[in-house]
């Protein structure tokens, strides 16, 4: 039994190895074009693309690398619609495989690390949905802060955090028992949400605040609230380096990729990218974070070490998010 | 004569208790399309933010009253209520937000124009447009029309807006009383009203944002 476990672990030990060492690639949906480019990042070059039947805007890579999970939505906001759905693509395969409940509008959602659930924010409703992925079943439906927006699973499956843009909220979630367990205030118009790799620390990107909140996960304290540059950037987009040494956060009007201290106190660089970086990603190695710029239709792939942008690739119609396997 | 509806929120806070926060709506007593714009939107507010109060982990009270009492008071509209509030000021110490009082910013009052203030920029210009869609303004005119059955017109916008800021401040504060919320009122802060840009006071107590070119597709005027 014990010999059987073992196998099975070098196994797993070895393809997730393999995983990490092969080339990265980048997902980036574009909303306007409604469609996915794949971008190979070292090539730094769009290798294919996937048409969606809706507009696409949240994107997420299962942690296998297997499946990349799009959020769609119709032409007829504030309504759902036959389009309105969070749709799986093979990635291997570049296909559609799979279609799951989301409510009006979707827009942004996380995945558990175990790629068995997924929660999506509700703007409309107002509300967030735990769905599970195998049986395509909405387990709970909860009531969060009004028009929620951000989502962000922390990696230890614990908690689901979801901003709320109206209510300058943040709604803690249990995920074992699916239940809003705490809810706080944070700066004007929170959007983007992410969680360190130890789950310790959230951190809160605030578009009219002009801020990233620096959050406790254990006590639900802010332990840092930082204006970022003069404050008129609009940062939306947050991702975490993987060895939580840093933060990404992408300021949309400022056209601009901070880099911030762990603790969230200070900025440690700002990089100049394309025009309104909205979505933002790191690879999997932390060498590399990936923007998708609304404006200019195209990525910056940024240098972490150098704090340089080494590439820009143009990809389709209105670039939103990005996602790395 | 003026007409007053007072919204109470029990905010939870920090500290040894709940913040309370009592706002009084005192409008003319003349019922005009846009006085009542302006209470549609107030108790749109006030729905609102008592969603928001209950994250928080407090309960609500909504109370109606015919006296323009308490600490935190949104009205104006016409010049016998803006000067019945301004003589109100220079009597006891209260905050009020002045929708539609012109430019009469006192050390109480903070200024909220529910039209552009004048000037050649903004003529044919408007504060709100229940057409507008970008950043947020959308959702919440589409909340609106959900709730209400009819688009948001600019005069419902600002009551909603001058709810949220009293809500906001209160919550900045973690105190309603006029002190605190004078406090907070004077630095720097920051309002999402959906359009995109921090709304915020200017020294003079007036509320700057953008506005939006009046028509079937309103366009945004840069300020």
């Amino acid at each position: 039994m014990r010999a059987s476990l073992l196998a099975v672990w070098v196994a797993l030990a070895a393809s997730s190895h393999l995983y990490a060492q092969r080339g990265q690639t980048a997902y980036v949906s574009n909303e306007r074009s409604r469609t996915i480019s794949i971008v190979d990042l070292d090539a730094a070059r769009v290798i294919g693309t996937i048409p969606v039947d809706g507009r696409p805007r949240g994107i997420r890579m299962s942690a296998d690398g297997r499946q990349v999970y799009v959020a769609l939505s119709d032409d007829l906001p504030h309504r759902e619609g036959g389009q309105d759905a969070i749709v799986g693509i093979d990635a291997a395969r570049r296909r559609i495989t799979g279609r799951y409940p989301s409510g009006t509008d979707p827009e942004q959602f996380d995945l558990t690390r175990d790629g068995r659930f997924l929660y999506a924010a509700n703007e409309d409703a107002g509300t967030a949905s735990a769905v599970d992925l195998a049986t395509r079943k909405v387990l709970a439906t909860l009531v969060v802060g009004i028009e929620p927006e951000g989502v962000a699973v922390s990696p230890d499956g614990r908690r689901a955090y979801v901003t709320a843009e109206t209510s300058n909220s943040v709604s803690v979630i249990d995920t074992r028992s699916n239940a809003v367990v705490a809810n706080f205030l944070v700066e004007a118009r929170p959007r983007g949400v992410a969680v360190s790799p130890d789950s310790r620390r959230l951190y809160v990107s605030s578009e009219i605040g002009g801020t990233l909140t620096t959050v406790d996960a254990t006590s639900n304290e802010i332990v840092a609230t930082l204006r970022l540059g003069s404050g008129d950037g609009k940062p939306v987009g947050v991702a975490v380096a993987p060895d939580g040494g840093q933060v990404f956060v992408a300021s949309g009007a400022a056209g601009t990729l901070s880099f911030v201290s762990a603790d969230g106190a200070r900025v440690v660089a700002v990089v100049k990218v394309g025009r309104r970086p909205w979505g933002v990603a790191v690879t999997r190695d932390g060498r590399r974070a990936v923007t998708a710029n609304g404006v200019s239709n195209d990525i910056s792939i940024v240098d972490v070490a150098t704090r340089r942008v080494v590439a820009t690739v143009p990809v389709g119609d209105g670039p939103w998010g990005v996602a790395i396997r | 004569m003026l007409k007053a509806v007072t919204a109470v929120a029990l905010l939870g806070a920090a500290g040894p208790g709940p913040v309370v926060l009592e706002l009084t709506l005192v409008l003319p007593a003349a019922d005009t399309e846009r006085s009542r714009d302006i209470a549609t939107g107030v108790r749109f507010g006030v729905e609102e933010a008592v969603h928001t109060a209950r994250l928080v982990g407090a309960e609500v009270v909504l109370t109606v009253d015919r006296d323009a009492r308490g600490d935190v008071v949104l009205g104006g509209l016409d010049r016998t209520t803006c000067d019945a509030l301004s003589r109100e000021a220079a009597r006891r110490p209260f905050i009020y937000i002045a929708l539609g009082c012109g430019g009469r910013a006192s050390d109480s009052s903070w200024t909220f124009h529910l039209e552009p203030d004048g000037g050649a920029e903004s003529a044919g210009a408007v504060l709100w447009h229940p057409a507008l869609e970008r950043y947020g303004a959308g959702q919440l005119n589409a909340r609106f029309v959900e709730r209400f059955g009819r688009p948001m017109s600019a005069a419902a916008w600002s009551g909603w807006m001058a709810v949220k800021i009293a809500l906001e401040a209160a919550l900045k504060a973690r105190a309603s009383d006029p002190r605190a919320l004078r406090k907070v009122l004077t630095a720097p802060m920051r309002f999402d009203g959906h359009k995109g840009a921090p709304l915020s006071f200017d020294s003079g107590h007036r509320l700057a944002q953008p506005l939006y070119r009046d028509g079937d597709t309103p366009a945004e005027i840069r300020p």
